[in-house]
């Protein structure tokens, strides 16, 4: 216990040397914000209680939400937050995992280049977890949000690609159903108003049935081309150099491959060796997490156990929390319970 | 003694008996339906424990019964880790439950999952627009 608080007590000091203001969140958190943003899957993974008064609290699944909540109230940008503490989380397997788990973290709040801000926070966590002999690993779901947004079809058909970003199986099922012509709908047959769904948006819909009725499945070969992209691995370079020459079939990803090497340039820059980071295409799609961009973990060969560091990007996450007010986010969290661990595995 | 955790009531206990009677084995629920003590014809060694559906995967894992019918959404619901603690012995080929999702007859649109999950997306950002929020909070929603 008291080699743990000294591994969060130190990592907290590196975290506070590059200015970083310490800041607490309360344990218990209401459950409507986290409901809103993860939807009732979360229920499936956090603990959640109530009370008569406040109605439905949650243990803290993680820091996140009420530091960005914080400094979305009070604060302006440039800022930089550390934190340290226990979140809450069910475990669905046998892993030896406590569901009570120590975290210390580092947010960045900041307007400057984009990826510059990247790279000081994977440069930061890179360097804390040198001695440990961990493998990092790097995706960014920028690049797959951009390829969707390049399809040739409907905005609907984009809409819903970009819904089921985070759950493949739906993905590439979506994926299939769009590359065919559609099937003719037989639809209800009607009956009683009735619920909170307004009639209009019944026959909104039926307009774009229609639409989508007509809409020509999605080309072959941008299907191929995102298929592609999703199977892209390797270290940073080779992984660059496959999504260049992928840029010329899916012209759309060509702004998020552009940062991907203004990031491995600015990483380079920041002492990283970039030729031992490896990056995946689908990396960080299946975490359920609430990244959009840049993401990264950092992994002990040890089987079952959790990434001992990971982070990203999270614009969208502060859109939503800040009520219209967005702010570049970039962050991540190491678990001192596994870097004490990797630890004495790497002394011994 | 091999200790076999049956169903103690309804129409799963029935179904379990007859299960077992079509094998040779004659199960039956001994005194008054209020008790829970079985007897075991056809078989020897086999002690009947007759218990609720839903206690039997935990019972089962704590190897306080040896075998058991149950459900399988019972298994994954009340295991952790299911796969480790029990093993699958047989399917017995009933207790099904359907499950149904039914939709208000007005939204004629409707009639597969894709159209309910293309409504729900609608729906939601139009609640997220009539709260103040940006529209875009659908995404987050339906990403977790």
């Amino acid at each position: 216990m008291s080699q743990l608080r000294a591994e969060t007590a130190r990592l907290l000091g590196v975290f506070e040397a590059t200015g970083a203001v310490r800041v607490e969140a309360d344990i218990l958190q209401p459950a409507d914000v986290l409901l809103d943003l993860y939807g009732e899957d979360i229920r499936a993974r956090a603990y959640v209680t109530s009370d008569p008064l406040r109605g439905e609290q949650m243990l803290r699944p993680d820091f996140t939400v009420p530091v960005v909540q914080r400094h979305m109230a009070v604060s302006a940008e440039p800022a930089r937050y550390t934190y340290a503490g226990p979140v809450f989380r069910y475990q669905d397997s046998a892993t030896g995992r406590a569901a009570q788990s120590e975290q210390v973290g580092y947010e960045v709040f900041d307007r400057s280049a984009p990826e510059a801000i990247e790279a000081e926070v994977f440069g930061l966590f890179h360097r804390i977890l040198a001695p440990l002999d961990l493998t990092a690993s790097t995706g960014d779901v920028g690049l797959l949000r951009a390829a969707i947004d390049g399809l040739t079809t409907s905005d609907a058909r984009k809409a819903a690609l970009r819904r089921h970003i985070w759950r493949p199986l739906r993905f590439q099922s979506l994926l299939a159903r769009f590359s065919q012509p559609v099937a003719p709908k037989v639809l209800g047959a009607g009956g009683q108003q009735i619920g909170l769904r307004s009639a209009q948006d019944v026959q909104e819909r039926l307009a774009q049935l229609q639409e989508e009725a007509a809409a020509p499945p999605i080309p072959p070969a941008e299907i191929e081309a995102l298929t592609d992209l999703l199977s892209i691995r390797g270290k940073l370079p080779e992984a660059l150099e496959l999504l260049q020459a992928l840029t010329r079939r899916l012209p759309s990803i060509g702004p998020a491959v552009a940062h991907m090497a203004a990031r491995i340039k600015a990483l380079d820059a920041a002492g990283v060796d970039v030729a031992q980071i490896g990056f995946e295409a689908a990396y960080g799609l299946t975490a359920m997490e609430y990244y959009d961009g840049f993401v990264f973990g950092f992994y002990a060969a040890e089987p079952g156990w959790p990434a001992i560091a990971s982070g990203g990007r999270y614009d969208a996450l502060t859109r939503v929390l800040g009520q219209g007010r967005a702010v570049p986010a970039v962050g991540g969290i190491i678990r001192p319970e596994y870097s004490l661990r990797a630890e004495a595995g790497s002394a011994s | 003694m091999i200790k076999l955790g049956v169903p103690s009531k309804g129409r799963l206990m029935k179904e379990t008996f007859e299960w077992f009677a079509e094998r040779g084995v004659q199960l039956s629920k001994s005194g008054s339906d209020r008790e829970y003590v079985g007897r075991v014809e056809g078989v020897d060694g086999v002690e009947l424990v007759l218990l609720s559906a839903g206690e039997i995967p935990r019972e089962l894992a704590a190897g306080r019964i040896h075998l058991g019918v149950t459900g399988t959404d019972l298994v994954h619901e009340k295991l952790a880790n299911w796969a480790d603690a029990v093993a699958p012995v047989a399917q017995m080929g009933f207790g099904f439950a359907d499950l149904i999702i039914a939709v208000p007859a007005c939204w004629r649109d409707v009639t597969c999952l894709h159209d309910l999950d293309a409504v729900a997306a609608r729906f939601r950002a139009d609640q997220a627009f009539a709260c103040g929020l940006p529209p875009n909070i659908t995404v987050w929603c339906a990403s977790f």
